[in-house]
């Protein structure tokens, strides 16, 4: 017999494995902002990875595979809500690795910081997350949100903005410089992706 | 570049590194400082995210979920099909995932890529908001040699579309569609030699596999999102064979 399916098997064990180690944290972290709970955090990353695996051949390249796993995972907690919506985790409780630069002042503004980002607006907060943990692009992000591009990038600034604001670090109304007329104001993103 | 575009990319992205926006940073004193302070509350976001702690052993979990899955689709439940003589009781293949311990002989990828072939010839008379009624289902899998358990989940379901279907060379089988989350969910029953094993469906577009039963196979196909263990539960409920 021949070992082709042998050795199909693995190289494609090899190439499952090899996204788990890049991409695991960033898909854990952005599942635990997306569900707000640890234990359904990790439930939805193994589905995720999971229905990655089985998929895995339609995954054409591994250049798109960080946005296909985000997408895998976002499709993932759409479809846990409708069975289960947990309660909200008090940020207090959530869970920080363990660093050296973690003294408790740091610990007190990240948990502030924790606090900010839940009152966001999820429309607001997920280009955020996805921004920031995912490092995506805002065309990437449109794509992943159905949106355009220029409402994503105007949502960034809404996010942030309103971040400053809770923070008390901003004195000047930045909600009232963009209206929400703002959706085509805001520069393409093709001018602004990192 | 003003002053409102120069704010609005900023915080739509404070690591914007287009040269347009930085040669309208560049000795402008006020711009750098609102960037500066921008810049400040963009480290803390990107350090307080990434500090999140992920799991001890959660990649090695992630890993070993493929054999894992594999191990729990274990060949005992299938012997019990043979178990059942005249009427074929679905059921057992309740939870089970499916295992591809062999590459599939030509036979078998025949009727694979038959099956597929068939997926994408009749799924234009279901892509619409058809409606068939549980009488229809209910003579359709009589005429085909089945019977259906009066289940009221799957009475409950939009059944999509009820015919009985011909390919691979006069081939018969049973289609039914019920409409899933992700989009149609085809269960096919076919009056063919089993399969040797287990198949996943292999498809850019449609998830599915075929299951060997008795006398014949139980094919269930849906969108890649779909989640085809609950439909195949149902299916496997619902429906009872003799083939």
């Amino acid at each position: 017999m021949s070992d082709t399916p042998v050795k199909d098997h693995k190289s494609r064990k090899a190439r499952y494995e090899a996204l788990v180690d890049q991409y695991y944290q960033d898909v854990y972290r952005y599942a635990f902002w997306l569900c707000k709970n640890q234990a359904l955090a990790q439930d939805l990353v193994q589905e995720a990875f999971l229905r990655a695996w089985r998929s895995l051949d339609s995954l054409q390249s591994d250049k798109a595979a960080k946005a296909w796993l985000f997408t895998i995972l976002r499709r993932e907690n759409a479809r846990l809500y409708e069975r289960y919506r947990p309660e909200l985790v008090d940020v207090d409780d959530v869970s920080i690795a363990e660093s050296n630069e973690h003294e408790p002042d740091t610990r007190m503004d990240r948990n502030l910081l924790y606090a900010a980002i839940n009152k966001l607006d999820s429309d607001y907060r997920d280009p955020l997350l996805l921004q920031v943990i995912g490092g995506f692009s805002g065309k990437e992000i449109a794509e992943m949100l159905d949106l355009n591009s220029n409402t994503v990038m105007t949502r960034l600034f809404r996010a942030r903005s309103k971040l400053k604001e809770m923070f008390g670090t901003d004195s000047d109304s930045d909600e009232e410089s963009v209206d929400d007329s703002a959706d085509n104001s805001v520069p393409s993103d093709t001018k602004t992706d990192t | 570049m003003d002053d409102l575009e120069f704010r609005q990319r900023a915080f739509s992205n404070p690591r914007d590194t287009d040269p347009d926006f930085v040669n309208a940073l560049r000795g402008n004193a006020a711009r750098e400082r609102m960037l500066d302070e921008i810049t400040a509350l963009e480290e803390h976001l990107h350090s307080a995210l990434h500090a999140i702690e992920v799991p001890v052993g959660l990649a090695d979990r992630l890993k070993q979920q493929p054999t894992n899955n594999n191990a729990a689709t274990t060949p005992p439940a299938w012997r019990r099909y043979g178990l059942v003589a005249a009427s074929l009781f679905v059921a057992v293949a309740v939870s089970l995932s499916i295992v591809m311990p062999d590459r599939p002989n030509a036979e078998d990828r025949a009727l694979h890529n038959n099956l597929v072939e068939h997926l994408y010839h009749e799924e234009p008379r279901y892509a619409g908001d058809q409606q068939v009624s549980w009488e229809e289902v209910q003579r359709l899998v009589r005429e085909t040699g089945g019977r259906v358990h009066d289940n009221q989940v799957i009475r409950s379901q939009h059944l999509k579309f009820a015919n009985d279907c011909n390919f691979g060379n006069s081939v018969t089988g049973a289609h039914v569609v019920i409409q899933g989350e992700h989009g149609p969910v085809s269960v096919i029953f076919l009056k063919t030699r089993p399969v040797k094993d287990a198949m996943e469906i292999q498809d850019e577009r449609f998830a599915g596999r075929i299951i060997p039963l008795q006398g014949g196979n139980l094919a269930i196909a849906g969108e890649k999102e779909e989640s085809l263990d609950r439909w195949q539960n149902l299916a496997t409920q619902s429906f009872e064979w003799s083939i």
